[in-house]
């Protein structure tokens, strides 16, 4: 009966506390129960080396360049396939400004058995490449796709999907984007704790948890669990995302 | 066979692209740079030749420094392949490389860099002599090893061998450099025939190749380099070595980055019709203490008497800020920036000897 009254990633924090990586264990000290864990934030990530908060081997290592600081975050192959990104299709495109994350999304598509067209920095090349190509959905951000609006207007048929990642979203900005695809995903994310929340796209998107991502609101602030074990976990992570 | 003969034949393969169940990750679409006409955008399948495989297979953290995307993700894929997710790998960007990616760079600290030498380079001014030492093996590809850049990755990355790829943005993977060999000469993949155009007397000539890669027949391709066929009996029981030589210089080179085109040159040179009446450009890379430089070399026929000495600085300093080598900077922005050194101008009375080609721009190492 004592079993009943735990809280659903107590197993999960019980398994980070016995892992030889003691990031989360010398900041969580005695304190056990899932619900009195102690926030972690940015500033332990850019404090903290990635060699001493990686609980997984292998796999991708991004530079994320946040307002507080540089720092890097790890992301196993597989782990990447896990996260929400985009929705399948056959010809995706990946358009990011920042290079990790477009080469993180596009590893999302290969976990997914597709081909991605991968957009290069530069706007002109990034709007070749999508007509050659014959894109059939996106992975973006919304300055890439502001810099795709030529070939969406171009173009004769509407995208299946275009999956927007990011930690704000304007949707009165967004919305001139709504005639060239059947479906706009908004797809809330940060650099160091993949996808978190999604909703579709409308006036006022309201945002659902995606599986495994447990959300509290505390102080106005959404903190978010993860409940897989990732190279850094995410265990009461302060996004800093007001809601 | 040229350019647009693979344009025409890379639009029909990317038409009907569509990989079979299973088998994505073994393609990168890639597009080439468009130096030289229209971009090409291909499936380029990624085949894990036994080379790659020793290359690539082991467990050592890896940092690739190449620029263009599809390049980057090209090498992710094969690496990820090969060495099934055991590897690390930080894929640099040119905005990381600041004062602040030394620390990060301590923390990751890579044991393999893959990537163009120039972008070596210029991050490995962000390495700390520890970091420096961690470096145990140098893949480079896409640009000459000049002297000066060997003489940099000798002292910089002290415990480090150095392999090259000889590499065509649209074929691939051409030739592999060997232990046996010295810089620049590589062993031709079994599948690519080479013959060297119109070889002079030391057999130096265009580099012209065969293969079928991507789904395109290259046949008869000339990817714009000079080189020579060398027959060597190699301990490693090849019999065949390419030594390339660089770009053929007829219509552009790449100098760290920046771009020196022909026909920018001439516009530039059309706007001192009454001072000029032909050039020659010399571009290389030169070592300043351990970060590499670029160097441009001017050499101009006066259609008159030579200017004196302050003219001679006017026009160079005029030259420098009309001739863009990037979509956005002069060769004057560059030299601010300190990517290149003063442009070098010499003049004289005397015309060009008059050769078989007309070779207005030339890499010399």
């Amino acid at each position: 009966m004592k079993d009943s009254k735990k809280h659903p990633f107590q197993p999960f924090v019980d398994e980070i506390r016995a892992h030889p990586t003691d990031f989360y264990r010398a900041r969580w000290g005695n304190v056990r129960e899932f619900a009195s864990l102690p926030l972690v934030g940015r500033a332990d990530f850019i404090q903290t080396p990635l060699s001493q908060r990686r609980y997984k081997p292998g796999g991708l290592v991004k530079v994320v360049g946040a307002a507080e600081g540089v720092f890097l975050s790890g992301s196993d192959f597989a782990d990447i396939g896990r996260e929400a990104f985009g929705v399948v299709s056959q010809r995706p495109m990946v358009a990011f400004d920042d290079a990790h994350e477009a080469m993180e999304k596009a590893m999302w598509c290969y976990e997914h058995d597709t081909v991605p067209l991968l957009a290069e920095k530069d706007p002109r090349v990034a709007l070749y490449m999508a007509g050659k190509y014959s894109v059939d959905s996106l992975v973006t951000d919304a300055a890439s796709l502001e810099a795709l609006f030529p070939h969406l207007v171009e173009r004769k048929t509407k995208l299946s999907c275009i999956s927007i990642v990011a930690s704000a979203f304007f949707p009165e900005t967004l919305a001139r984007f709504m005639p060239y695809a059947e479906r706009i995903r908004l797809v809330l994310a940060l650099p160091e704790t993949g996808a978190f929340a999604e909703s579709e796209m409308s006036e006022s998107p309201v945002f659902k948890p995606l599986p495994d991502c447990h959300i509290e609101i505390l102080e106005g602030e959404m903190v978010l669990t993860k409940s897989r074990l990732l190279v850094t976990p995410i265990v009461r992570y302060k996004t800093g995302i007001r809601a | 066979m040229d350019r647009s003969d693979i344009l025409a034949q890379a639009d029909e393969v990317l038409a009907h692209f569509s990989p079979a169940p299973g088998t994505a990750k073994s393609y990168v679409l890639r597009t080439s740079s468009g130096t030289t006409g229209a971009p090409i955008v291909l499936p380029i399948e990624k085949a894990l030749n036994p080379i790659l495989i020793k290359w690539f297979g082991d467990d050592m953290p890896t940092l690739v420094c190449y620029g263009a995307r599809g390049t980057r993700m090209y090498n992710l894929l094969g690496m990820s392949k090969i060495a099934e997710g055991r590897k690390r790998v930080l894929v640099l960007d040119n905005k990381n490389i600041s004062p602040g990616i030394a620390r990060l760079i301590d923390d990751f600290a890579p044991e393999c860099i893959v990537g163009f030498p120039s972008f070596i380079l210029k991050v490995s001014e962000h390495f700390s002599h520890v970091a420096r030492a961690v470096v145990r093996e140098l893949h480079v590809a896409g640009e000459m090893l000049t002297p000066a850049v060997l003489k940099i990755f000798s002292t910089t990355f002290p415990n480090a061998r150095v392999a090259s790829t000889y590499v065509c943005s649209e074929a691939g993977s051409i030739a592999f450099s060997c232990s046996h060999l010295p810089p620049n000469q590589y062993h031709p993949k079994f599948d690519v025939s080479i013959v060297i155009e119109s070889p002079d007397d030391e057999g130096i000539g265009e580099i012209v190749l065969s293969a079928q890669a991507n789904g395109i027949q290259f046949s008869g391709y000339h990817p714009g380099d000079l080189g020579r066929l060398h027959n060597v009996a190699c301990p490693c029981g090849k019999s065949l070595a390419l030594e390339v030589l660089g770009r053929r210089g007829h219509d552009f080179i790449k100098l760290l980055g920046a771009t020196l085109r022909r026909e920018e040159f001439d516009r530039a040179i059309s706007l001192f019709a009454n001072l000029i009446d032909d050039y020659r450009v010399e571009a290389s890379t030169v070592a300043d203490g351990e970060v590499l430089r670029g160097r441009i070399f001017l050499k101009t026929h006066t259609n008159g008497l030579l200017p004196s000495p302050a003219l001679q600085q006017e026009f160079a300093a005029r030259f420098a800020a009309e001739v863009f080598v990037t979509p956005t900077r002069t060769i004057a922005g560059l030299v601010a920036e300190g990517v290149l050194l003063p442009l070098e101008v010499e003049f004289s009375s005397e015309p060009f000897a008059q050769k078989h080609k007309d070779i207005k721009l030339q890499q010399i190492s």
